[in-house]
């Protein structure tokens, strides 16, 4: 599977898709795919997006365990059914609750208040979702109303890598994953602290942690190299 | 296989996964902090938008800033009477609560093993309605009830929601507020309110109320104009309250006695012949059976009951009648009689007949009943009111002299735990931790088929719900026009300041619009929330888009006018001195000395609570900007006074352990001057037990732990302040 | 060039942080980096007690502590006798901190910068006509204005009232006490 389906991927497990949708995202052949390509992307010595080098696809490839628990890899490679996915939405991707975790960056990262009136301190809509929000209108699309409240939400981070690396920038989806990702740590903690199992999740966190550690040589560059874009 | 229709998919993008544009722009989020922190302020798209507070119920108004779709900042509007200019520490700390992380997002539903999920409004109408069909078919609409602390739009919407299903069972927070207050006033002089007019007065009194702890702006302002013309202000208080900076005197009392010392300032001006004796005569009925009820009542008498000394109200007695009639007793509000004891109505009745004494009503510097403007009569068929329903108010035969506006909240928890109520909706409210004594309140909501609480955040009440429906908040909604009184009347209006921000949250108006259309009585909500607005203004004249310009409307023509002779709406059509009511609802006639139930054993102390400046109820404890200043200075802190101190070993900051038979709990003290030895202040914010307020949770003592479930006879308060505590450093 | 100051009348100073909060929303500022901190004293002991509330926020002092101490020259003297910071230049050493005599410097826990009262009406945009904490005052306690124009009514209000920097000369501090 290529990167972008990768983070596509990972984008609808985390958003709101229908039952048709989700069984399609996990039939086996199809969930086996995105275990191996996120695999790769763990082990690959490559920016994202760029092509195999014949040497390294040539090299033994280290089985998924090497970079995950045995519960979280137990998890991935049994995904919840539709209705155990949409039950562990409802209560913990749901804002206000006791058990609430919604995967949503302004509320794990609060950002340094550079914009007038934009709060700190970590409630929704901080610098990261201001951020997002112009990222995504730059690339002349639009936040979707159900994510209103949180651009910044983990399944749009997600795609946004996804919709990046099919656009043609791979360097902005290199850029962005390096500066977007680094919440999930508080994240991954909220996630482990909850009554109900959430296994499959961290695991997915993990992936992305991973694949964000993976990438790191190749960074630098890009961040800086993306600084001189406008935004407009 | 590596790329497909499934792993294409994109919440962003649609089923294509790739951005439109031929170029692509793409900026790193340190280039874009940098962009943003280079901009020059102001240089957004800023709008100005008219509206009202709500993080009291004063409804102050406001203009909010808005610059690229962000509330910057807050003006209060100079020609709302209520604002005057200004707002206070919540008004700008409380509007942060449209970004709170702990703001509810979806309709949630208790599951069968207890736990909160989201479910789709539809499913919640659906269930909900069904659940009161099946109610209504058992029991009646009868067994429902509603609770709110009013709003302008709840306040409209919930009680007519309620009216259509046929329930009479509406109630407002008044119960643990001002019931007994408007009670007690109401069998007096057949209105539950005046003003003070501070300003102009040459002595006003104030019993347990501050204008500079629970703050509306203009309140605060008049307080200060008045010192500075030489008003003689008089706080009565067990504690030296902040309002203390602009009184000639601070009068400490023992709590709950109110009562005794408005009976002896009344017992030296009729003994002493120092009464407005023609005004008594004219407006008056019963008067003499008072005079006589309470020819004992002596300030050597009083003395012994309030620690006042007797001089000491000997004398100010007399002051007033020297000032009278531009002096006044201040109506108070929740403090000391608004719903704290078993005397609370009795209290309010007798502040009443003393300002009669004075024949200060209507008078410059006097006590003014003012008029408020209404919408007047509305044409449209859509907006006739559902029939009346047959039942009367819970409550009412129990009762009887609570307002009928307000009913007993509390008295309706009750009838929840005997099974009388099935279900009940709560708006605006959180009773189960601030109307009594809150582990009772659980067991008895608990009872409930069928609870639905509407709000923006989980609350202690919200937590014991079946359905909790996840309401926009106040910046993010316009609502109802607020019509208001005072010297000059005047009509203001919330509008829509932010964009709805969740977008699963919805509107008060439309929520209960849509409850009401599943329950099968759409028909009396046939029309927007606009449509209602405008039909309501255009009877004054008005029209939303109008309001909205400037926020609020005054209304010179309807100003009050002094020296306007008062019209007693009571039965009798005059000034009560003695109500049959009173009578029948099995209290004296007139208002005599009623002792609080409450007597302190050896060693304990009567406790007291009330506002800090910084905060609403327990509404505004998780708002960051605001419990930071609580935890800063300790604002959660019980007060004992220096002397009980001493006697107990404890130093300010000590920790120490508050209790009484109900409950325990520790907390740093503050040991101060300000408060009479005897009593233990602890403020009514703090101690919040819902863990997902983030800010507010496990911080601070709950006053309502240690006030046990209890009703006020006659008038139906919750009786806050009926309890007593013991306090002691940890580890003594 | 003006030399800006202010007056506070704690005499009309009911502590209720209006002027904080009003402070933190107008300017923009974290839940916890307030720039005026409260003192209250009780004044007497019971029942003859009164309360005085004495608001404290940076005093743009003339013979400022926190600039001789900052050794990036992030506290510097500013224009029209305002002490300013350049958080560019901060380091987050917190020497400041420590010499104001009035603690009336905070740290921002996001960046780790120090910040502090600014006389913001001078850099007012929209909104605010004055400081934001003259404007939110419920009471009128505040007066803002130039300490160099004899005619301004912050310079009649000190003569008026015999106010005077809390500290006395310790630091040529320009908010004047009323007390």
């Amino acid at each position: 599977m290529e990167d972008a389906a990768v983070f596509s991927t990972l984008a609808q497990c985390f958003g709101p898709v229908d039952e048709r949708e989700w069984n399609e995202l996990t039939d086996p052949a199809q969930w086996s795919d995105f275990l191996a390509g996120a695999r790769r992307l763990l082990q690959d010595n490559r920016p994202l997006g760029a092509d195999e080098r014949p040497a390294l696809a040539m090299r033994a490839r280290l089985p998924l365990q090497e970079f995950l628990s045995a519960s979280e890899l137990s998890a991935l490679f049994a995904p919840p059914s539709y209705q155990d996915k949409h039950a562990f939405a409802a209560r913990h991707f749901t804002g206000g609750l006791p058990d609430s975790a919604v995967p949503v960056e302004s509320l794990y990262q609060p950002a340094h208040p550079t914009t007038p009136g934009v709060p700190a301190g970590g409630g929704y809509m901080g610098d990261a979702a201001l951020y997002v929000r112009d990222v995504v209108d730059g690339l002349g699309l639009a936040v979707p109303p159900a994510f209103a409240a949180c651009p910044d939400h983990l399944a749009l981070e997600l795609d946004l890598v996804a919709v990046l690396l099919r656009s043609g920038r791979e360097d902005a989806a290199l850029a962005f994953l390096a500066e977007r990702f680094g919440w999930l740590t508080a994240y991954r903690a909220r996630l482990l602290a909850l009554d109900e199992d959430a296994s499959f999740y961290i695991g997915l966190i993990d992936l992305v942690m991973g694949i964000s550690a993976q990438q790191e040589p190749f960074e630098d560059d890009v961040i800086s190299g993306c600084a001189i874009d406008s935004v407009a | 296989m590596s790329e497909n229709a499934i792993t294409r998919r994109s919440f962003l993008a649609g089923s294509a996964g790739v951005a439109a544009a031929a170029a692509v722009g793409f900026t790193s989020f340190g280039a874009w902090q940098q962009a943003h922190a280079d901009e020059e302020a102001g240089e957004g798209r800023t709008e100005a938008v008219h509206t009202l507070c709500n993080a009291c119920s004063s409804k102050c108004g406001y203009t909010a800033y808005v610059v690229d779709g962000k509330l910057t900042k807050l003006i209060g509007d100079p020609q709302n009477p209520n604002a005057s200019g200004h707002l206070c520490a919540r008004g700008y700390g409380y509007s942060q609560i449209a970004y709170s992380k702990d703001r509810l997002t979806d309709p949630l539903k208790k599951n069968a093993q207890g736990v909160f999920e989201a479910i789709s409004w539809d499913q919640a109408y659906a269930e909900i309605a069904e659940k009161v069909r099946a109610i209504i078919e058992e029991d009646g609409p009868d067994a429902l009830a509603l609770v709110q602390d009013p709003r302008p739009s709840g306040s409209y919407y919930a009680k007519r929601f309620m009216t259509a299903l046929g329930s009479p069972n509406s109630y407002t927070h008044g119960a643990a507020c001002n019931l007994s207050k408007v009670s007690g006033i109401t069998q007096a002089i057949g209105a539950g309110d005046w003003v003070s007019d501070v300003e102009n007065s040459k002595m006003t009194m104030f019993i347990g109320r501050s204008y500079c702890d629970g703050i509306r702006p203009s309140q605060v302002a008049a307080l200060e104009r008045g010192f500075e013309n030489g008003a003689y202000t008089v706080m009565v208080d067990p504690r030296c309250n902040n309002s203390t900076v602009f009184a000639s005197e601070w009068v400490p009392i023992t709590p709950g006695t109110d009562l005794a010392l408005v009976l002896a300032m009344s017992n030296v001006l009729i003994k002493n012949n120092l009464y407005d004796a023609d005004f008594v005569a004219a407006n008056g009925v019963g008067f003499d059976e008072w005079a006589a009820a309470i020819a004992e009542c002596t300030p050597a008498w009083a003395e012994e009951i309030t620690g006042i000394p007797a001089n000491t109200i000997e004398r100010l007695a007399a002051q007033f009648a020297e000032a009278a009639p531009a002096a006044s007793i201040e109506p108070s509000w929740r403090g000391a009689y608004g719903c704290a004891y078993a005397n609370s109505g009795e209290t309010a009745r007798a502040v009443a007949l003393f300002n009669t004494l004075l024949g200060c009503w209507n008078q410059p510097g006097g006590a003014l009943l003012t008029s408020s403007a209404a919408a007047g009569k509305l044409d449209d068929p859509r907006f006739a009111a559902p029939p009346k329903p047959e039942g009367t108010l819970l409550g009412t035969k129990e009762y009887p002299l609570a307002a009928a506006s307000m009913g007993s909240a509390v008295f309706a928890g009750e009838m929840a735990k005997a099974g009388v109520l099935k279900g009940m909706f709560f708006y605006n409210s959180n009773m189960a931790a601030g109307y009594s004594n809150p582990a009772y309140l659980a067991d008895a909501l608990s009872q409930l088929e069928l609870m639905v609480v509407c709000d923006v955040q989980m609350s202690e009440t919200a937590l014991l719900a079946d359905y909790v429906l996840p309401e926009t908040s106040y910046l993010e909604r316009a609502e109802l026009p607020e019509f208001g009184g005072g010297k000059v009347p005047y009509v203001a209006m919330r509008s829509q300041v932010l964009d709805v921000i969740h977008p699963n949250t919805k509107s008060c108006d439309q929520i209960f619009t849509e409850l009401a259309q599943a329950c099968g009585v759409g028909e009396y909500f046939d029309f927007t929330q606009e449509e209602l607005a405008n039909a309501q203004l255009k009877t004054v004249g008005l029209d939303v888009d109008s309001l909205r310009l400037v926020g609020t409307v005054q209304f010179p023509e309807k100003a009050f006018v002094y020296g306007t002779a008062p019209k007693w709406n009571t039965p009798t059509k005059k000034v009560q001195f003695t109500s049959e009511a009173c009578a029948k609802a099995g209290l004296s006639a007139c208002p005599v000395w009623v002792a609080p139930q409450t007597v302190p054993e050896d060693g304990a102390f009567r406790l007291v609570g009330g506002k800090e400046a910084i905060m609403t109820h327990t509404q505004t404890a998780n708002i960051p900007e605001l419990m930071n200043i609580a935890e800063q200075y300790g604002l959660d802190r019980p007060w004992i006074s220096a002397a009980d101190a001493k006697a107990l070993g404890i130093e300010d900051n000590d920790e120490c352990v508050v209790e009484n038979e109900q409950h325990s709990g520790t907390s740093k003290v503050r040991v101060t001057e300000r408060i009479s030895p005897g009593v233990v202040y602890i403020p009514s914010h703090f101690g919040c037990t819902v863990p997902e307020q983030h800010t507010a949770y496990g911080f601070g003592l709950r006053i309502m732990d240690y006030v046990p479930f209890h009703i006020e006879p006659a008038y139906g308060s919750a009786m806050t302040q009926e309890a007593t505590v013991k306090i002691k450093k940890v580890g003594a | 060039m003006a030399n800006y100051g202010m007056l506070i009348n704690t005499k009309k100073c009911i502590g209720c942080y209006a002027c904080r909060t009003a402070c933190q929303r107008q300017n923009n500022l974290l839940p916890d980096e307030a720039f005026i901190r409260f003192e209250e004293r009780e004044v007497g002991t019971y029942p003859s007690v009164r309360v005085e509330h004495v608001p404290l926020q940076c005093m743009h002092c003339e013979d400022a502590p926190c600039v001789s101490v900052c050794p990036t020259g992030a506290a510097k003297y500013g224009t029209d006798g305002i002490v300013e910071v350049d958080q560019g230049r901060c380091i987050g050493c917190l020497y400041c901190v420590a010499a104001c005599p009035y603690q009336v410097r905070v740290r921002n826990s996001q960046t780790g910068a120090v910040d502090k009262c600014r006389f913001c009406t001078v850099a007012a945009d929209d909104g605010t006509k004055m400081c934001s904490c003259v404007e939110a005052c419920l009471t009128g306690c505040r007066i803002f204005g130039d300490l160099d124009d004899p005619n301004s009514e912050i310079s009649k209000a000190i003569i008026e009232t015999g106010a005077a920097p809390i500290a006395g000369d310790l630091t040529k501090a320009k908010i004047y006490y009323v007390r």
